[in-house]
C-alpha cells in the first residue's frame, strides 16, 4: 500500500521537466554566487593579513623612532 | 640626570650646529628666558638621523598603503553585500519554483489526519489571535517576520512529513 506508483499526466510532465530544468539553472546560479562570496571572503582575509603585516611594520618603525628620541646621544 | 641634561640643549647651539653641518651639539643647557616654563625650547640629538627620517617616510608609505587597502576592502564589502542579495534572490526563486510550482504537479504524500469540525472551529480563533499584529511597526520588518514565520511553518511541515516517511 505504501509503495503505490505515482502517475503524472503527460502534459504536466512536460511542465515538470521544464520546472526541474529551471530549478537546476537557478541552483547553478546560486552555486556560482556562493563561489563568488567565498572568493570575496578570501580576498577579505588576504587584505586583513596584509593590514596586520603593515601594522606590524609601522609598529617596528615607530618603536625605532621612539627609541631614537628617548635615547639620544650622550656626551 | 645626565640623560635629561643631554635632552635639553639650546636652540642657539642647534642653529650653530646646523650651520656647521654637524648634528652633535655642545653640552646641554637649559634655555634661559623669562617665560621658561611656558616655552621650553628643547632639542634632542638623534643617533641615526637618516635612519629615523627613512623610518618616518617608510611608516608614512605603509600607512598610505593601508588606506588604499581600506578602499579595496570597502569595495569587496560592497561586492559581497551585492552577492548576498543575489544569492537570496536565487534561493527565493528556487523556493518559489519548488514550493509553489513543482509541488503543485505532484500529489501530496499523505493526507493530514482527520480533525473534527468542532475542534477546528475551536482552534481557529486562537490562531487568528496569534496572527494579529501587535501594533503598526514599520512595514519591512513586519513583512520580514511574516516571511520568517512562514518559512518556519514550512520547515516544521516538511520535518513532520519526513518523520512520517521514515
Amino acid at each position: 500500500m505504501e509503495r503505490m506508483p505515482v502517475f503524472i499526466k503527460i502534459d504536466e510532465y512536460d511542465e515538470v521537466l521544464k520546472l526541474v530544468r529551471l530549478v537546476r539553472k537557478k541552483l547553478e546560479e546560486a552555486k556560482a554566487t556562493v563561489l563568488k562570496i567565498n572568493d570575496l571572503k578570501n580576498e577579505e582575509d588576504h587584505q586583513l593579513e596584509m593590514w596586520q603585516n603593515t601594522l606590524a611594520e609601522v609598529e617596528k618603525k615607530i618603536d625605532f623612532i621612539d627609541s631614537s628620541l628617548n635615547e639620544p646621544e650622550q656626551f | 640626570m645626565s640623560l635629561n641634561n643631554s635632552r635639553l640643549t639650546m636652540k642657539k647651539n642647534a642653529k650653530m650646529g646646523a650651520r656647521k653641518g654637524t648634528r652633535k651639539m655642545s653640552a646641554p643647557r637649559t634655555v634661559s628666558s623669562t617665560s621658561k616654563e611656558k616655552k621650553m625650547d628643547l632639542r634632542v640629538q638623534l643617533n641615526e638621523p637618516q635612519s629615523v627620517r627613512k623610518d618616518i617616510l617608510e611608516a608614512l608609505r605603509e600607512i598610505i598603503i593601508f588606506m588604499q587597502g581600506y578602499e579595496t576592502f570597502m569595495k569587496i564589502q560592497e561586492e559581497k553585500i551585492a552577492a548576498f542579495g543575489q544569492l537570496r534572490e536565487n534561493v527565493k526563486e528556487m523556493h518559489g519554483l519548488v514550493h509553489d510550482k513543482l509541488r503543485r504537479h505532484l500529489p501530496k504524500g499523505k493526507l493530514k489526519g482527520y480533525v473534527p469540525e468542532q475542534q477546528k472551529e475551536a482552534a481557529m480563533p486562537e490562531e487568528r489571535k496569534m496572527e494579529m499584529p501587535p501594533s503598526t511597526p514599520s512595514m519591512p520588518r513586519k513583512e520580514e517576520s511574516r516571511e520568517l514565520d512562514d518559512l518556519e511553518q514550512q520547515l516544521q511541515d516538511i520535518e513532520d512529513r519526513l518523520k512520517n516517511l521514515s
